[in-house]
């Protein structure tokens, strides 16, 4: 296919000339895959960092960037007669370029009409230049590339920006967020001096307020915490979820206002003195103001705290409730004996015995102060079975109500199952046993006239009556055959 | 030049027929290519008149046969007839009919029986007649113009598929435009007919023959007539959706052969060496739509193969340029 001798004439010179072109267009189509494919792998590291795109992958993209880019090389050949091709459309000369290519005509074997053919189509390059017809061209993918180039350039600048030693471990929103917070922090300090004065003041306070408390203390060395009104909450959170026994305690601490008689007072205790002592001195370098703003936010902690509290109390009451109920169900005559016993609770077992008698009992007797639950235990541990079971639904209450709804749902849905199964059994063995013929007749139907647009005869069609065998029907209709015996006999009784 | 011959024998033609343009090309290249020819038109289109200019132009014979029903193949071909001599010996020599002849005109072709179409189409394909035990051959070149009427199909014989493949093209006559039926109406009122000039002759219509068998034909042409063809057979991996929807026989390979045969023949009247894409998809039409047999759908829905291979043809534009 094609001559050989290039150069010989116009129509090879123009072929060459435009292969040239086309070639130098696949190498850019190549290499801007290639590129796009890097760089989208790039880019997705500058955008999420290592921490979500690790570093390796970044090599991956490179290596598959080039991948692509041999393999759209390798996919894109192309020969000289599809060059001629193109430039027959491009030029609209009627394929002679190409047919000249493909025939040769500069041999001496060529025939005469190739010659010929080959001067017409000569005539025809003429006027022609194939570098313009096949013009270098940016493709999409071209384009791609340049995108993901600028893309890639600007998230640098971005990380540059916030980090300039391009620390990739954090993703660019957070590190975005976390330059923002820095910036925001830095010009605040530095413009506003009177809240740096008043932070150098909390830092000499806290330093004396650590100070004391090491001078009190000094075995406990104890993190001094820079807010006791949070440290107290926290603590009294903790000891309500522990046992809701601290409460008391907690609101003691979280008095400030208290005078600080820290002679035999537990150690946790003690800390929390020196704590309000620090806080006391820290404190008396703030301005009034400031004082009241705290004590007014120490009341909304407590009122918050006792809303936490409603609401535990309240959890444990639901979910002690609906096990109470179980069990008072289960063993009526037990749960009498258990009401008897509960009735006077003079100690912690008899209190833990309050489940069997019904609803809010159990509720109550756990959130007795006194370590409730073990009370609940001891309770179901030294009683009979009526307490056995007041203890099963106090011990696992939390179990007993999700696993209540899921188990019933389940054993009615293999109670159904089952009975469908013995159902269609019956039926199937009843159906097998039947014999003989059936009738089912039919109506005759209504009577529908016809007509087509191409012929203006008018056809009728008829509904008729007619017998299906009763062992003809196939075993998924025997129900509604035996339906259909069931409603026959039923009429005739 | 060959191109500069053909376009002589146009300028004649153009003399009488006015307009026309592609139907007098399309009897040319099937002249030239040594095939046949059949126009669908009404009456009164000049397709008559068309074949005796053409003789005149080309120096060659012509005739013309009325097909009707009661036509007999001996009509056409012709029989054997007692001759005296002048000993008063007497012989049966056999008398050539109107089929030998290098222009005939089948008018109305449909309106013969069977038989008399059968005869003809024969002779058409042979390009022989044979009578007795004698064969004879028929006059080169021979081009059958056939004519049918697609008005009055009362008490006619529509030709069968297979017959009409051997048509190399079917071309439809259209009505003429304003402009042409002006120029139709003051050449009738003028008192001196234009004469027709004999370009070239026998010999020279065989030259241009043998030169348009030898314009070459690329390899990405051939494939493209061959693409063509098979997409109008439904039953093809390649058919093309419309054809699977609306045509029940697709082109057969003479469909591809008359491609490039008269694709061959175009690019010869455009002075070029080489058959081009355009060649094949200008021809489409009328080397491929008389060897396309439309389903129901089609008739139903008022589908024509044009608009099939029109379809066809856009597709394969697409599947090319991209």
């Amino acid at each position: 296919m094609g001559s050989s001798n290039y150069a010989t004439d116009a129509v090879d010179r123009a072929v060459a000339k435009g292969y040239k072109s086309a070639q130098m267009q696949r190498a850019l189509r190549a290499a801007a895959l290639g590129l796009s494919v890097a760089l989208s792998s790039l880019t997705a590291l500058l955008l999420v960092g290592t921490s979500w795109f690790p570093a390796p992958l970044l090599w991956l993209g490179i290596l598959g960037g080039a991948a692509a880019a041999a393999a759209n090389w390798r996919m894109s050949r192309f020969s000289g007669y599809e060059i001629a091709r193109t430039l027959d459309r491009a030029w609209k000369s009627s394929d002679q370029v190409s047919t000249a290519y493909h025939f040769g005509g500069d041999s001496q074997e060529a025939s005469e009409v190739v010659r010929a053919q080959r001067e017409l189509a000569v005539s025809a390059v003429a006027n022609h230049d194939a570098a313009e017809a096949l013009a270098l061209k940016p493709t999409p993918v071209v384009w791609v590339a340049a995108a993901l180039l600028l893309a890639v350039i600007a998230l640098a600048g971005l990380r540059y920006r916030v980090s300039p030693t391009l620390a990739l471990e954090s993703p660019l929103t957070s590190a975005l967020l976390s330059g923002e917070s820095q910036a925001e922090q830095q010009p605040a300090s530095g413009s506003d001096s009177e809240q740096s004065s008043k932070a150098a003041d909390d830092e000499n306070a806290v330093r004396l307020g650590e100070e004391l408390a090491e001078a009190r203390e000094p075995a406990e060395s104890i993190a001094f915490p820079f807010d006791p009104m949070v440290t107290g909450s926290e603590e009294a959170a903790a000891a309500e979820v522990e046992g809701l026994d601290a409460t008391a305690n907690a609101g003691d601490e979280l008095d400030f206002q208290q005078p600080s008689d820290q002679s035999g007072t537990p150690p946790g205790e003690q800390d929390n003195a020196a704590d309000e002592q620090g806080s006391n001195l820290e404190r008396s370098g703030d301005s009034p103001e400031q004082a009241e703003a705290d004590k007014s936010w120490s009341e909304e902690s407590n009122s918050m705290l006792d809303r936490l509290k409603d609401a535990l109390k309240q959890l444990r009451d639901n979910m002690s409730t609906e096990p109470a109920q179980a069990s008072a169900q289960e063993g009526s005559a037990s749960a009498e004996e258990g009401s008897d016993s509960a009735a006077s609770p003079q100690s912690d077992e008899q209190a833990g015995e309050q489940p069997a008698e019904g609803e809010g009992a159990a509720a109550e007797a756990s959130m007795d102060p006194g370590e409730p639950v073990e009370g609940a235990q001891q309770a179901s541990q030294g009683s009979g079975s009526s307490d056995g079971a007041g203890s099963e639904g106090d011990g696992d209450s939390a179990g007993a109500a999700g696993d209540g709804d899921g188990s019933k749902e389940i054993q009615q849905q293999q109670a159904q199952d089952a009975a469908f199964e013995a159902l269609e059994e019956f039926y199937l063995q009843r159906a097998e046993e039947l014999s003989g013929d059936v009738l089912v007749e039919t109506s005759n139907g209504e009577v529908f006239a016809a007509a087509t647009p191409y012929n203006p005869q008018q056809a009728s069609r008829r509904e008729g009556a007619g017998v299906a065998v009763r062992d003809e029907a196939p075993a998924a209709y025997q129900t509604f055959v035996e339906n259909y015996f069931r409603e026959i006999r039923s009429k005739q009784e | 030049m060959v191109s500069e011959q053909l376009q002589s024998v146009r300028d004649e033609i153009g003399k009488v027929i006015v307009g026309h343009e592609d139907v007098v090309e399309g009897v040319l290249t099937a002249l030239i290519s040594g095939g046949h020819v059949l126009l669908e038109g009404v009456p009164g289109l000049g397709k008559t008149t068309l074949l005796r200019t053409l003789g005149e132009a080309m120096h060659l014979n012509c005739s013309r046969i009325q097909f009707t029903p009661d036509l007999m193949p001996a009509d056409i071909l012709g029989s054997m007839v007692m001759h005296g001599g002048a000993a008063g010996e007497r012989a049966l020599r056999f008398e050539p009919g109107p089929i030998f002849a290098n222009l005939v005109l089948a008018d109305e072709i449909n309106r013969a029986t069977p038989r008399t179409q059968s005869a003809l189409l024969e002779a058409m394909q042979e390009r022989t007649v044979t009578t007795g035990n004698e064969t004879h051959g028929l006059e080169n070149p021979f081009l059958v113009m056939a004519t049918q009427n697609p008005l009055e199909m009362e008490g006619t014989y529509p030709l069968p598929e297979a017959q009409l493949d051997r048509f190399l093209l079917k071309i439809l006559v259209p009505y003429p435009n304003r402009a042409e039926m002006q120029t139709i109406a003051d050449r009738t009122m003028a008192t001196l007919q234009p004469s027709v000039r004999q370009t070239i002759d026998q010999g020279q219509v065989l030259e241009i023959r043998r030169q348009a068998n030898a314009v070459l034909v690329a390899p990405h042409v051939r494939d493209f007539a061959i693409d063509l063809v098979l997409a109008t057979q439904p039953e093809s991996a390649q058919a093309h959706e419309v054809a699977r929807k609306y045509v029940r026989y697709g082109a057969s390979p003479r469909g591809v052969q008359a491609l490039l045969q008269c694709g061959r023949v175009r690019a010869l009247f455009r002075g070029r060496l080489n058959v081009s894409e355009e060649d094949v998809r200008s021809l489409a039409g009328s080397a491929l739509r008389h060897r396309i047999i439309l389903n129901f759908d089609a008739h139903a829905e008022g589908k024509t193969e044009d608009d099939i291979l029109q379809v066809i043809l856009e597709s394969l534009d697409r599947k090319s340029s991209g």
